[in-house]
């Protein structure tokens, strides 16, 4: 049955605004009752977490989980260390991504088609199956357990999606504007900073919040490649708890609410930019 | 093409080259390294000799790799067909309702796919909790379940955890491109598909379903590939347990590295790559011939 129908209808049939109503709050209960559950569970004294039947409001909410998240275990400096590689990895791939980019999209040279194919092909390689060699750098250059190690395999697997998603804005940027700026004195290059980006900063925002999310969320490099408070970020700090003889709910929820607080935040400022780097990274490629 | 100046290619090499070179660097001469390691024999973290495709023999015998094989294919088609359909009614939904709910849906939807997949498993590891978590509570409460179940220590249920898990975090993704792709698609169509008599489900029939082809096949290859690679949610939920119904590429792949086994690493890594590539062109080729 299509939605519009139903849409249409709803102006004149009280029913079907019904099952609107009830649909759209389906949506919103499947979307966030998890992240909800996790953050009610956060702020739960010991007692109501282990609960039978599961309270689903907090009776006298306390911060006993997160003060047991920072002083018992190092979270402090695994929040520091995310956002040390987290902010290198932007910086660092979003830059080489607009400059490619702009290379692709605005200079036509003739090995510029098969180059471009085999950046974006390198993002069909699984990350998973690059371990060994990673390793076997790590191990050569001693970047076992640092931050560089991280921020080298976060742009790696950021880079291409970000070259292909700025293309896409770039190449529908008019080019009499460039020309316009060439006439004026302004070459190509000093014109992606003076005309061009300014116009496309949603796109940046996009690649700039994508990148930091899949830095912030990564977990098999961290895992395997770090291994003490210098470098470990929240995602390894996560899983830890599971290593212990008893899971403790109450600082693990603790940990993981505050470790999606940049993504709510970002979704909330942010979503228009986020959904159109989306679907431009989605474009048939 | 216009014929450039030296200046000018100048600042194409400024451009590209550091890219290029990073990924050189980074992916495409790591996978040949890959595919060399995996033809010799390790010992240990050291390299010994040649020795073909042993390693791949090794992998082939081994009732271990059968089993990963299979559990990575059920979760991947598992997660991305169940992320699938719920996207696919979410997108039909949230094209039909009004501008402002539509927007906010948005942003609603937008979150679950913002949060890490170690987030995301930690929370459903504790609502799937056999003890105390909501999922029992909820099925016992209902009556679609006589007694508590162990979603976790039980191999089929455990799978099925996962593979809703995964679902879960993939919807977002699938939701918001096949609306973009929904969005996309003229009114007028629409009208004059009534015009000519189409009822709900035949304007859904012919006019929604060949124009959404293209967004679906997008969404079904970009997460098949994703999913075929996670190590993030059954890693989280269940360690590849109990015993090896969970395991996938990734958490062997971790595995055999922290065991020093670099040959099955290698050969493993060039399975799972051969996998994904497999899969990408099976569907590029089924996208590719019918779309027209």
């Amino acid at each position: 049955m299509n939605v519009k129908t139903i849409a249409l209808r709803l102006e004149r049939k009280l029913p079907f605004k019904f099952v609107l109503v009830f649909f759209a709050a389906f949506i919103v209960v499947w979307s966030l009752l998890p992240i909800a559950w996790m953050f009610v569970t956060s702020f739960k004294t010991e007692n109501e977490i282990y609960s039978w039947p599961p309270a689903w409001l907090v009776k006298d909410p306390t911060w006993t989980n997160y003060k047991n998240a920072f002083i018992e275990r190092p979270f402090l400096a695994y929040v520091k260390n995310s956002v040390i590689v987290s902010f290198f990895s932007v910086l660092i791939s979003c830059s080489l991504a607009v400059m490619a980019a702009y290379g692709f999209s605005k200079y036509k040279f003739r090995s510029g088609t098969f180059l471009f194919f085999l950046i974006l092909a390198s993002r069909a390689i699984p990350p998973a199956s690059l371990l060994f060699p990673f390793y076997m750098m790590g191990r050569t250059l001693h970047l076992i357990n640092t931050h560089t190690i991280l921020i080298l395999a976060y742009i790696y697997i950021t880079l291409p999606l970000n070259i292909w998603i700025i293309k896409g804005f770039f190449d529908n940027f008019p080019e009499e504007l460039l020309d316009a700026a060439e006439v004026d004195g302004c070459s190509r290059l000093r014109a992606l900073g003076k005309v061009v980006l300014p116009i496309l900063m949603p796109a940046i925002v996009a690649i700039i919040i994508i990148t930091f999310i899949t830095a912030w969320n990564e977990l098999l490099y961290a895992v395997v490649f770090t291994n003490t408070p210098d470098a470990k970020t929240i995602p390894t700090g996560l899983i830890d708890f599971f290593g212990d003889f008893q899971i403790l709910w109450g600082p693990l929820e603790a940990a993981a609410s505050l470790s999606t607080v940049p993504a709510i935040i970002f979704s909330f400022l942010f979503a228009r930019q986020i959904v159109s780097g989306l679907v431009a990274g989605a474009v048939k490629g | 093409m216009r014929g450039y100046t030296r200046a000018r290619i100048l600042e194409i090499v400024i451009l590209v080259a550091p890219s290029l070179l990073f990924i050189l660097g980074t992916v495409i001469f790591p996978t040949f390294y890959v595919a060399h390691t995996s033809l010799f024999d390790w010992f240990y973290g050291k390299r010994g000799a040649f020795i073909g495709l042993t390693n791949y023999w090794r992998l082939l015998n081994d009732p271990e790799f059968h089993q990963v094989f299979k559990n990575t294919l059920v979760y991947s088609l598992g997660g991305t067909f169940l992320g699938l359909f719920m996207g696919l009614l979410f997108a039909l939904f949230l094209d039909g309702v009004g501008q402002r709910t539509r927007n906010l849906m948005r942003v609603i939807v937008l979150v679950p796919y913002m949060i890490s997949w170690v987030a995301a498993g930690v929370t459903f590891k504790w609502m799937f909790n056999t003890e105390t978590g909501v999922f029992n509570y909820l099925f016992l409460k209902f009556g679609l379940i006589g007694r508590p179940l162990n979603w976790l220590g039980e191999p089929r249920l455990a799978m099925l955890s996962c593979i809703v898990t995964m679902a879960w975090a993939t919807v977002p993704f699938i939701t918001l491109i096949l609306l973009a792709g929904l969005q996309n698609i003229p009114r007028e169509l629409y009208e004059a598909a009534a015009i000519d008599g189409a009822n709900g489900f035949k304007k859904f029939r012919y006019v929604t379903m060949p124009l959404l082809r293209t967004p679906i096949f997008v969404c079904l290859l970009i997460r098949t590939i994703y999913s075929l690679r996670d190590f993030d949610i059954p890693f989280t939920i269940t360690r590849g347990g109990p015993g090896l119904s969970t395991k996938v590429f990734a958490i062997l792949l971790r595995e055999k590295l922290t065991n020093l086994d670099f040959g099955y690493n290698a050969a493993l890594s060039m399975a799972l790559l051969v996998l994904v590539l497999g899969i990408t062109a099976l569907y590029t080729s089924l996208l590719g011939g019918d779309n027209t």
